[in-house]
């Protein structure tokens, strides 16, 4: 009998206004202070100051001429790059050529890519179709946001952009997950990068959807998201593979749950009817009892609606068990990062199965009192973590729950 | 011989210049039929176009007025494959969907951001920025039929129809849906239209020539395909019919574009491996080939290098239908089983004197021997994909 190959996570990079390391990121999350600030570097049209979790870049992240000659605009860009070196660097494969040549990259973004478009609508008034130039196809390519990763790192496996909205990170992680599982490839790069377009605030806006001050997931008086900017990218590598080389194993992908609301292009439906479908099949298919997940990350965006079908979700699976799983949310501390929000967060469930610590939810002091549940608050707590559960849903209803295990 | 978790093909809907029906698409590629014409602006440019493509005739969904062209080819292809494969007693629990997209969305983005910056947010329609973003194309076809077991859009470029065929079959060998749809659809937007034409991809429709030593470029191509997959065992519990079998996948990368046909040739011998198969079985290879003459020349290289010495027929279904993006590996898979099926494969269009010599292209419909074709796509932007089917009899 074959045994499963099983997949670990070997490495980390996490961008974010929580700084740029992974240690800069935990330690952020564990204070749980709220890092959203009216945003230095970006402005949208007629609007006030806008709130969000910007992140300030390393000199070593300066946009490599032959990528884009306009950072601005090749923001998410440079995002996932500076992910993607810190990920490999973490896992010790940075300039690992021969490993590199046979691994892919599984990449997710939501509307990133627009910087491209923002540049065009510009330049039309003014230009007329002259702004069009021979590269335009190519730059809103969302392929090529992978693409650049890959080429710069030298991967040879499958390289994916994975397009479904905010669970884009953790549909990155699952597609990556099953991709060493088969055989295809020993290591692989998953996640998502995402930064602050004009249309995000000003749809959300109209849509009313935006925090008035800053988010507070599962509070009784949260009233909405707040953006951040990031990118997180988690190295995928199959156990034996690891540890060969001596690699570190930090967590196990356990398996993951899908499933589409098929509901409304943007809300989500209000039972959670779907949403607890992929977290049922998430231990269903990973064969894993209910009782043992010890945390569950959540997608805790801070609308009313959101955080709603979330709660009723997380009771239609965990019945009884609900009220005792330690619960949390990051979007509080570092803003909803769209794409890279379930990397990132799938980053955090590393970090808390490793350090057996739960990040607390900024901003949440009063929880709704219809939700019931264990809201991690105030501080991070100590706890004895064999799984974490991390969730994501998006616009257009996918939703995407991966399952980590701890390492020992 | 197929076992349980075998992935078949039961339904399948395609909106194309050259028809709207499997049946109608492949009479025309038999006759060598062209719906490549010039555009009258920008220049050099050419492209098969949808002119009278009306979605009322083939579905008429809530919402569908507010969509964009390609999410209404999208959503219309999906109608006839479904119909096509009969999946109306499936609940939508147990049916997915897997979109592939390059540029679905970017025309109602456009149009959004420009109206955002030229006449001032209040004049911005906030119902069209959720239609916006890369996935909406898909999330809303998967909306307007109620698939609930999954709604992914991959936009792996001109690789994502064949990527998003492997995708779906993982996913439904590991049982997370009884079937699922796999859909692309593709239509020109201005804006790409003239980049490329301004990056030198596109020509003059006479002087595309796909794999000819005198081609001078691309045509682009409007069109829908919508493939049900489903694995064996539960399409012979409903008594559904397969078209065609999937054997394996790949996808691989070439990091820069002098390496793709060293990137295309990996992928095809994982493809084949996954497959079960060698280069011996192949009776046919629907080729990626679009006229573009150094993606040609790169595809051209990497066949010679895994067929050797075998006279597979390799046939080029964009000759006659255009490069129509993430909807190409569809409709080159739709070609291949069209031909398999009618043990003929269909001809190249407008080749006469190939640019690298030691292929067997299609020239003339030629009947084929064997039940198992490879499709192929590879992208500027260096992804190179790999598919194996056969057809249901084998």
């Amino acid at each position: 009998m074959v045994t499963p190959r099983r997949v670990v996570v070997s490495g980390c990079g996490a961008i974010s206004a929580a700084g740029n390391d992974v240690e800069a990121f935990w330690s952020a999350l564990l204070a749980g202070r709220c890092l959203l600030q009216p945003l230095a570097h970006f402005t949208a049209p007629e609007m006030d100051v806008l709130t969000g979790g910007e992140v300030a870049l390393d000199e070593e992240d300066a946009l490599p001429a032959d990528v884009d000659t306009d950072p601005e605009r090749a923001r998410c860009e440079q995002l996932a790059l500076a992910a993607a070196s810190r990920a490999l660097r973490h896992a010790g494969l940075l300039g690992q050529t021969a490993t590199l040549a046979n691994a892919g990259v599984i990449l997710g973004s939501t509307m990133g890519l627009e910087r491209q478009i923002g540049d065009l609508s510009q330049r039309w008034s003014a230009e007329g179709s002259a702004a069009i130039d021979g590269s335009f196809g190519l730059r809103v390519d969302e392929h090529r946001l992978p693409a650049l990763i890959a080429a710069r790192c030298g991967l040879g496996g499958p390289v994916w952009h994975n397009a479904t909205a905010c669970s884009s990170g953790n549909a990155a992680t699952a597609w990556a997950f099953d991709t060493i599982v088969r055989g295809d490839a020993d290591v692989m790069l998953a996640g998502g990068a995402d930064t602050f377009t004009r249309s995000l605030f000003n749809g959300f806006g109209r849509m009313g959807a935006l925090a008035k001050s800053v988010c507070k997931p599962f509070d009784k008086s949260r009233d909405g998201v707040s953006f951040g900017e990031g990118a997180g990218i988690l190295v995928l590598e199959e156990l034996e593979h690891a540890r060969s080389r001596g690699g570190h194993a930090l967590a196990e992908i356990v398996g993951y749950g899908i499933s589409n609301d098929a509901y409304h292009v943007t809300a989500p439906d209000p039972n959670g009817t779907g949403y607890a479908r992929a977290m049922s099949q998430a231990l269903s298919t990973s064969h894993v009892e209910a009782a043992r997940v010890g945390y569950i990350c959540a997608h805790g965006t801070g609308t009313p609606y959101n955080d709603l079908g979330e709660v009723r979700a997380i009771r239609t699976v965990f019945g009884d068990l609900a009220p005792r799983i330690p619960i949390s949310s990051i979007k509080s501390i570092i803003g909803h990062t769209n794409g890279a929000a379930s990397a990132l967060a799938s980053i955090a469930c590393v970090l808390s199965l490793r350090s057996q610590r739960i990040p607390p939810t900024a901003n949440l002091t009063e929880p709704d009192p219809e939700f019931g549940l264990d809201f991690v608050m105030g501080q991070a707590r100590a706890a004895a973590l064999d799984l974490c559960l991390n969730l994501s849903a998006g616009f257009g209803g996918f939703n995407a729950c991966l399952l980590l295990g701890r390492m020992p | 011989m197929a076992s349980s978790t075998t992935i078949a093909v039961t339904g399948m809907g395609v909106i194309a210049p050259l028809g709207d029906s499997p049946v109608a698409l492949a009479e025309a590629l038999a006759q060598a039929r062209s719906s490549i014409a010039d555009l009258p602006e920008p220049s050099p440019a050419s492209a098969s176009r949808l002119t009278d493509f009306d979605f009322t005739r083939y579905a008429n969904i809530r919402g569908m007025r507010v969509y964009n062209r390609a999410s209404r080819l999208g959503i219309c292809a999906t109608r006839l494959a479904m119909t096509d494969a009969g999946l109306e007693s499936i609940p939508g629990e147990d049916l997915g969907l897997v979109f592939a997209s390059h540029h679905a969305h970017l025309d109602t983005l456009i149009e959004y951001d420009r109206n955002l910056v030229t006449l001032g947010p209040s004049r911005t329609n906030p119902s069209l920025m959720p239609l916006a973003i890369a996935s909406a194309p898909g999330a809303v076809t998967a909306l307007s039929f109620g698939l609930k077991a999954f709604s992914i859009t991959l936009a792996n470029g001109d690789a994502g129809g064949l990527d998003a065929l492997g995708l779906c079959m993982h996913l439904l060998e590991q049982g997370r849906a009884r079937a699922a749809m796999v859909v692309s659809a593709s239509s020109l937007c201005s804006e790409i239209v003239l980049s490329a034409v301004r990056a030198g991809l596109l020509a003059e429709a006479r002087n595309v020539r796909v794999f000819d030593r005198d081609s001078r470029g691309a045509a682009l191509g409007e069109a829908a395909v919508a493939l049900v997959l489903e694995r064996m065992d539960h399409a012979c519990q409903r008594g559904a019919q397969a078209k065609a079998i999937l054997r394996g996948h790949a996808s691989r990368f070439a990091p820069r574009p002098d390496l793709i046909p060293a990137g295309l040739a990996r992928a095809i011998r994982r493809a084949l491996d996954a497959a079960n198969s060698t280069p011996a079985d192949l009776a046919l290879v629907s080729s990626a080939g679009s006229g573009v003459p150094e993606m040609d020349r790169a595809e051209a290289l990497s066949l010679i290098d895994v067929l050797g010495e075998e006279k597979t027929p390799v046939t080029a279904v964009k000759a006659a239908v255009g490069e129509a993006g993430a909807c190409s590996g569809l409709l080159q898979t739709l070609a291949a089983i069209s031909s398999l099926s009618a043990k003929t494969a269909w001809p190249i269009p407008g080749l006469r004197n190939p640019a690298v010599p030691g292929l067997t292209y299609v020239t003339q419909a030629t009947p084929l021997r064997g039940n198992h074709a490879l499709v192929t796509a590879a992208t500027r932007t260096g992804s190179c994909s790999a598919l194996v089917l056969s057809s249901a009899n084998d």
